[in-house]
């Protein structure tokens, strides 16, 4: 079957192709799509090619957050905004190869909607927002609405992503991948946290643990609790290596994973407990650091 | 023994202007890089209809209808094959039980049933799902154990009859026996102080090689010729008429740029299916197999069990040892399991002093798809058994793990269990050394990181088979060298050219090789067992030196004066001692031409005997080791106690290559090898379940990355071998064999526990160390 490659100039042009044909597979770094049709997995009518649209590669301070173009990649969101979303470059990082990385973008991640995406754990610990546009308008989608099941999205069919919004990390944020190598490797899973001392809230979420990235909100509302109550967030003190273990506890009680040909589901809800454990020492060092540095 | 030789040399010649011994580029290197080689994949025949095969999905059943009819009615489809069309039975060398296509029965999900060629891959998708197969299902096999239990049922009901090239044990489905018995076991062991038993399971290993198996072929005034990305022209030749039921010389093969192989593409796969298609069509066909093609149905290393048990002296003598080893030779003998089934043995008694030992090797029939060589063949499973059995000796003894291999270790003059005789053993050399460049000692953490640290000494052969070339000088001074001989991707052609160059004092790029073809070069063994500089650098010393005497004695009559006081240099002869009176080969191939005639000889090798006791040993089709090498690996690790993930910090490598010809090219295979190696120790395992293959893609079956291999510390010896020429020993294959063993012993020093299977995914090592923490409670506790 002969597949019509659509390749509009201009934003509108694409959200009209979008919504004359809503079958239309959009195509951004190809890195999901082009497997997908080279296995003959997928054979849309039309596949809608977004790579013309300039103005999608950029990226901008947008009010409290910043707003990243659909077509902004890996590498490029490593080399600019390392420094502002620290958590969501870590996971860049991680992602696939350099070749893969010069052409994978977060939108493409968010367009699959796969549990095992890396920047899902980031975006939902950070609170991130997706920005849907169609020829009807715009419309913002929380980022804990926007993964609806296995490998599903809020998208409408006539909809496309145009942005991601994400607010620039108040506070220390880590991300931490399990794989079978250490590099190209689909996570056998990944957490990514980030403290938010501005607001005295916890962001945790991990991928492939469940049929959808989650928030393991539980752990995050204990976190929070502990480091207020226990007036940290000010004395920036010692973690309490009880509530470490709890905090890694809860994290694993938020997976529901599955045994695959990756990994078992008792190996990830274990890992989870230990990335989870670890990731909060590193971030919690990093937040008496940075007090150090203040203070000096 | 001559001093280490640097791997870093940059000069391409040496101070005499020889090219052996210096880090030549690779002559195939260029176009290699620049995307120009045409590989088997690339390769195609104007008007070639693709080719596509019926495989099984069941791992075994009787067939009891196989119709084609409204197949080969589908428009675009120009031929349709089935086992009626390849009558002929097969195997690699020893046991001849494999149909090109399923016959009566399948007996393993991928087995070829029928195979269709049409002008588009559609059309041949289409006519392939279009052939009616009907089976009634038999009882799959598929452990070894239960394989071979009383009562299961033979895969092979009719093995009795199988054509086999020498007899042995074998029956049911034991495809293969091989067993080695020396000295008194029984008396070592009421002997022994300690008797110490373990089992060790090793999986599947797949090649991978980025090129998979492909295959052109045509039919033309009587004969096939097919182009193939193939290690072994001459067995796939062989084998495409045995399944075809012609003689050999109606089949040519002629050999593309090859896209890896490692062992894998030793075996016609292919190549008799797309002869069959190309016959019935009349056009040539063209059949490229896919990644999951490849993953399922070729030939990876077999899995294994080794099951060993040593009487040991309070001192740590090794007294006697008793092994089992149960290799998987899948559902036929196509690859080389069953002629490599000695092999174990050999390595279990090569390294160690032994002087009671009963081993046997078996060989066994499961409905899984056909094993066959991967780089060092059994090697890896056998030292890494070896290795973890000799770690859980030093425990039981109470004794320094590396103390106890130095005890035990062969020295110069001492004899492997076969009867041979090492005269020229190394190990305790390489051991040494690797000990000055990193000191044995214990390695502490300082982070709750778990550490680690291992040393193994091996010993290896070189595949001994026969080699042919020819060697001609061409009238403009250059030279050309013909043979059977591939470059598999490993530049042993540039080593050739290396050899001949400086034999008849020509610079590099004066050398050419042509390419193989069966019907223009002579025999050779393959790319295998690193036997290529060492066979078919023989063979084109051997015609070299027939030309040199050529091109003196011609050169002798032009510049009067007698041959002995000629020397070849710099594409010239010139008079020792007078450079100025000289002429240049050019010149002299010119006056050969219309005088004696054209210059050009003829050369062969084949490996000289050795005295072994070969009364000792029964079933063993390799009975001994030609071109022995000896070698010691380090590695050194860290386990995160938390998450079981191993991290290799360092691997130090020491091996005698006998003479290095081209050093950098070697250190290459080190590296390859030891990625390889690792591969195998932490992230490879073809999974199978009922049959079927779990791992289809090199998504979920895992080859290290450039960020999983440390970098490797490569330190080559020197130590000259007598039957290769100029003193070379093989090298590219043996630097995979002690890596899993030496990382599993290192693994299992680090976190306390033994290591009994492979690889050691994080989640093995997490149950290794979580068995060892409830071992630990209960004996705290008990
Ligand atoms: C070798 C390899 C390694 C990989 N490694 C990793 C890894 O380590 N971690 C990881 O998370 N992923 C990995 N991936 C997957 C992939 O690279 C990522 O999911 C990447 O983020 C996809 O981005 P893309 O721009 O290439 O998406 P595309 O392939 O272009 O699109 C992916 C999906 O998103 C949709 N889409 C794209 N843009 C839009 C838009 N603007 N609006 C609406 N829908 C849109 C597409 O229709 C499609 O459904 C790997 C892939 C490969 C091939």
């Amino acid at each position: 079957m002969a597949m019509e490659f659509l390749r509009p100039a201009t934003w509108d042009e694409a959200l009209a192709a979008k919504a004359e044909h809503p079958g239309a597979l959009p195509i951004s770094g190809g890195t999901d799509v082009m497997v997908e049709i080279n296995f003959d997995a997928t054979r849309p009518e039309y596949l809608l090619d977004l790579t013309r649209i300039e103005e999608l590669t950029d990226w901008s301070a947008d009010g409290e957050r910043l707003r990243i173009g659909a077509g902004v990649t890996y590498t490029s969101l490593i080399a600019d905004l390392a420094d502002r979303l620290p958590g969501l470059a870590m996971a860049s990082r991680t992602v696939g190869s350099p070749q893969i990385r010069n052409r994978g973008t977060v939108a493409g991640n968010l367009g699959s909607a796969s549990p095992a995406g890396d920047a899902h754990p980031p975006l939902l610990a950070d609170d991130a927002v997706v920005e849907a546009h169609s020829a009807r308008g715009v419309r913002h989608i929380p980022i804990t609405e926007f993964y609806t099941g296995v490998k599903r999205n809020a998208l409408e069919p006539d909809e496309l992503i145009a942005a991601v919004l994400v607010p620039p990390a108040d506070g220390p944020q880590q991300f931490a991948k399990i794989g079978t190598r250490n590099a190209m490797v689909i996570s056998v899973t990944a957490f990514g946290l980030a403290l938010h001392p501005s607001t005295g809230t916890v962001g945790a979420a991990f991928g492939s643990a469940a049929p959808t990235p989650r928030r393991a909100t539980k752990a995050e509302q204990f976190l929070a609790a502990e480091l207020t109550e226990s007036g940290r967030w000010d004395s920036r003190a010692e973690l309490d290596p009880a509530a470490v273990t709890r905090f890694g506890a809860l994290v694993a009680e938020a997976a529901t994973p599955i045994d695959d040909v990756r990994g078992t589901a008792d190996y990830r809800t274990h890992a989870l407990s230990v990335m989870a454990r670890r990731t909060l020492v590193w971030a919690w060092t990093d937040y008496r650091r940075k007090r150090v540095r203040t203070c000096a | 023994m001559n001093a280490a030789v640097s791997v870093d040399g940059d000069a391409e010649t040496t101070a005499n202007g020889k090219v052996v011994g210096t880090t030549v580029p690779r002559a195939d290197g260029d176009a290699k890089v620049r995307g120009i080689a045409m590989y088997g994949m690339d390769y195609t025949e104007p008007g070639a209809l693709t080719v596509r095969v019926l495989r099984s999905s069941v791992p075994a059943a009787r067939i009891v209808r196989l119709d084609t009819s409204k197949a080969a009615s589908l428009p675009g489809v120009r031929a349709v094959a089935t086992a009626a069309d390849t009558p002929g039975t097969s195997g690699m060398l020893v046991v001849k039980d494999q149909s090109a296509f399923a016959r009566e029965d399948v007996r393993y999900v991928g087995e070829p049933i029928a195979a269709v060629a049409a002008d588009t891959p559609a059309q041949a998708d289409a006519a392939v799902a279009a052939i009616e197969l009907e089976t009634r299902p038999l009882e799959p096999v598929f452990d070894l154990d239960e394989a071979l239990a009383e009562g299961t049922r033979h895969i092979h009901p009719g093995w009795s009859d199988y054509e086999v090239a020498v007899e042995g044990h074998r029956g049911g489905n034991l495809a293969w026996e091989a067993r080695v018995e020396r000295g008194d076991v029984d008396a070592a062991f009421a002997e022994a102080d300690y008797v110490v038993t373990d089992e060790y399971r090793t999986p599947r290993q797949h090649q991978t090689s980025i090129e998979p198996h492909a295959a052109v072929a045509r039919y033309e005034n009587g004969r096939y010729t097919v182009h193939t990305p193939t290690q072994f022209p001459f067995m796939v030749r062989d084998r495409v008429a045995e399944h075809l039921g012609v003689r050999p010389s109606q089949v040519r093969v002629v050999v593309t740029e090859i896209g890896g192989g490692f062992g894998g593409k030793l075996d016609a796969m292919l190549e008799p299916i797309a002869c069959v298609l190309a016959r019935k069509a009349g056009r040539p066909v063209r059949l490229v197999n896919s990644r999951t093609e490849e993953q399922t149905t070729c030939a990876p290393r077999e899995n294994a069990i080794i099951r060993l048990r040593t009487a040991v002296s309070r001192d740590g003598t090794l007294l006697a040892q008793e092994a089992e080893a149960l290799s998987d030779n899948g559902a036929n003998s196509s690859g080389e399991t069953v002629l490599c089934a000695n092999v174990p043995a050999l390595v279990l008694g090569s390294t160690y002093r032994i002087a009671n030992v009963r081993y046997s090797s078996k060989v066994v029939y499961t409905n899984t798809a056909p094993t066959a060589a991967f780089r060092g063949v059994n090697g890896p499973y056998s030292v890494f058994a070896r290795e973890m059995h000799l770690d859980h000796i030093a425990a039981e003894i109470g004794m320094d793990r590396r103390e106890l291999r130095m005890k035990n270790l062969l020295r110069t003059g001492d004899t492997m269990i076969n009867g041979q005789e090492l005269d020229d053993a190394c190990l305790d050399v390489a051991m040494d050394r690797l000990n000055e460049i990193a000191p044995w000692g214990e390695r502490r953490s300082e982070d709750g990181r778990l550490r680690g640290i291992a040393v193994v000494p091996a010993t290896w052969l070189t595949n001994p088979g026969p080699s042919a070339g020819a060697v001609r000088l061409s009238e403009d001074g250059s030279v050309v060298v013909t043979s059977g001989a591939v470059d598999i991707g490993t530049g042993a052609l540039t080593g050739i050219r290396q050899i001949v160059a400086d034999e008849l004092g020509v610079p590099f790029d004066q050398v050419l090789i042509a390419h193989p073809d069966t019907d223009t070069a002579g025999f050779d063994n393959g790319a295998q067992g690193s036997r290529t500089t060492f066979g078919m650098g023989a063979a084109a010393l051997d015609a070299a030196t027939r030309v040199r005497e050529q091109v003196l004695e011609a050169a002798a009559g032009m510049l009067e004066v007698s041959a002995s006081d000629l020397e070849l240099a710099e594409g010239h002869v010139a008079v020792r001692g007078v450079p100025d009176r000289r002429v240049s080969l050019a010149a002299v191939a010119g006056t050969a031409m219309w005088t004696t005639g054209p210059i050009g000889s003829t050369g062969k090798f084949a490996a000289p005997p050795v005295n072994f006791d070969a009364g000792c040993m029964t079933g063993a089709l390799f009975t001994h080791m030609i071109g022995v090498s000896y070698h010691a690996h380090l590695a050194e690790v860290e386990v995160d106690p938390d998450t079981g993930k191993v991290t290799v910090t360092r691997y130090a490598v020491v091996q005698d290559v006998g003479r290095a010809i081209n050093p950098g090219l070697i250190e290459g295979q080190v590296h390859g090898a030891v990625a390889q190696g690792l591969g195998y120790a932490l992230y490879e395992d073809l999974r199978l379940r009922d049959g079927v293959v779990i791992d289809t893609g090199l998504e979920s079956y895992r080859l290290p990355t450039a960020l999983d291999i440390p970098p490797i510390e490569t330190e080559l010896l020197e130590n000259p071998g007598n039957q290769g020429p100029l003193g070379i020993k093989g090298a590219a294959e043996p630097p995979i064999v002690p890596v899993a063993a030496v990382v599993a012993c290192a693994v299992a020093d680090a976190i306390g526990s033994p290591i009994n299977s492979l690889p050691l995914t994080p989640f093995s090592v997490l149950a290794a160390l979580r068995g060892r923490d409830s071992r630990d409670e209960s004996s705290r506790s008990g």
